[in-house]
């Protein structure tokens, strides 16, 4: 058995939605896209796995029931900016074992201020018990915080920094579906408040509703895509350490060598981005600077769009649609790779990077999938 | 004043928060110990407010996050405390 990629949809993402546009009308707009998207009908849908945090009390069979499926496959993940990539992970298996025939994934959340305070105060035991009541308004302070970490170990300024959001600011002008689309320059970002030093208003995703869906089938599609290999390592170093380096660092090898590609070989990029830190971290962990220089990563590969990072503009451009964030660059990627978007004409291969779940420091979730167009 | 911060009876490995099992031994046995003071590696400030986030470094080695006064700095030992009212210290939060 094999599998194939065969359908994406993105929710229309929103800073300010209508009262009915609820989580669980995200998903159903997300479900029904993809599956159309892959040109099938509901009926023929067997397999469904859903990642949100504010879809509750609904699980994951509630919505099967909401959306009139009757599925031989359920999964429910709540790993966040993690959850796209391990979603994909087991359905891929189920599809190939002959456990589900065309499985949908869908990941989205209708978050405003309130319900995001909500959910990140009680985010997890660790977190309600010991963060929380500090009032550092979510995780903010600790991403300021990682970041000078970050800053001390490679040298890296304010001005470096601003490449990141400023650069997928530039991306995102190409994507009607991003939230922000307006240029940002380096002087516009060094000029906006400062939310938590050195971390300032554009390195810090904004928070919309939205959701993002994919299609998995066993046979391959027209123009379909599929996973070259897949490897996650989650919570490395049980918080202990800076934060920078973790389990990126430690799949990669297996990672690439799966694959047969290697980091120079990917034409498109995603990287979770819920702060610009983090898609340094990362990009490094994975091997796109080999040389250690990460100033040169940031001016020559990233800031020059020679390395396609994030097209879509990222979480930090498009918005952050709680749990979609999960899913949006995979969405992003597989439209890339099927010739559905601007920005990267011809891209026959992928690199996807989850991250997330802030145990108490910083993120301990770690995964990562190259992908192909198939043609 | 001080913060419980919890010990591996087995191989005496450091924790905080309590864990279930320790990374290193696999041991699920835990004493709290008192962690008095502890050196700040890193601060950051938000405009507005008059204090201070902090990622403090205790004794045992174990990094906590903490409210601090707003004039703190990296490299300063500050002591400990899970009591939110004590001025000057490291405040890192627990149920009581």
């Amino acid at each position: 058995m094999t599998h194939a990629i065969v359908g994406a949809y993105e929710a229309t993402y929103e800073r300010h939605p209508p009262p009915g546009r609820t989580t669980a009308e995200l998903l159903r707009e997300a479900v029904v896209g993809a599956v159309a998207d892959a040109g099938l009908t509901m009926g023929q849908i067997d397999g469904l796995g859903v990642s949100s945090f504010t879809l509750g009390p609904d699980h994951v069979i509630d919505l099967a029931w909401r959306l009139g499926l009757s599925p031989r496959w359920l999964m429910q993940d709540p790993l966040g900016g993690a959850s796209g990539i391990n979603l994909l992970q087991h359905a891929v298996r189920a599809v190939e074992a002959g456990d589900a025939s065309a499985i949908v994934l869908v990941a989205g959340d209708r978050f405003d201020r309130a319900s995001f305070a909500a959910v990140s105060d009680d985010y997890n035991v660790a977190t309600r018990d010991h963060v929380a009541p500090l009032r550092f308004g979510g995780p903010n302070a600790a991403f300021a915080m990682l970041t000078q970490r970050h800053s001390a170990l490679t040298g890296l300024d304010e001005r470096d920094y601003a490449q990141i959001p400023v650069t997928q600011r530039a991306w995102a002008a190409d994507n009607p579906r991003a939230v922000y689309r307006t240029p940002l320059t380096v002087e516009e970002y060094l000029a906006a408040p400062v939310v938590w030093d050195p971390l300032r208003r554009y390195d810090c995703v904004p928070i919309v509703a939205g959701a993002d869906a994919l299609v998995i089938t066993a046979a391959p599609g027209t123009r379909s895509v599929r996973v070259r290999a897949l490897e996650a390592l989650h919570n490395v170093d049980n918080q202990d350490g800076a934060g920078i380096s973790g389990g990126h660092s430690r799949l990669a090898p297996t990672l690439w060598e799966r694959a047969g590609l290697g980091p120079s070989d990917v034409d498109v990029i995603g990287v979770y981005d819920d702060y610009p830190v983090m898609v340094l971290a990362q990009l490094v962990e994975l091997g796109f600077a080999p040389d250690g220089d990460v100033a040169r990563l940031v001016h020559n590969g990233i800031a020059s769009r020679r390395l396609a990072v994030n097209t879509s503009g990222g979480q930090l451009s498009a918005g952050q649609a709680g749990a979609a964030g999960g899913m949006h660059f995979l969405v992003e990627a597989v439209d890339q790779l099927r010739g559905r978007r601007h920005g990267v004409p011809g891209a026959r291969t992928a690199l996807v990077s989850g991250y997330g779940m802030v145990l108490y420091r910083y993120g301990a979730c770690a995964n990562a999938v190259v992908l192909e167009a198939v043609p | 004043m001080s913060v419980h911060v919890w010990e591996c009876t087995a191989c005496r490995r450091a924790a905080f928060p309590r864990p279930l099992c320790c990374p290193v031994c696999g041991g699920s046995e835990f004493i709290a110990t008192a962690a008095e003071s502890g050196v700040v590696e890193q601060v950051t400030r938000a405009p507005g407010r008059p204090d201070a986030a902090a990622t403090v470094r205790c004794d045992g080695g174990v990094r906590l996050l903490a409210r601090v006064p707003a004039d703190t700095g990296p490299g300063d030992r500050l002591l400990l405390t899970h009591n939110a009212d004590v001025l000057g210290a490291a405040w890192v939060p627990a149920p009581s």
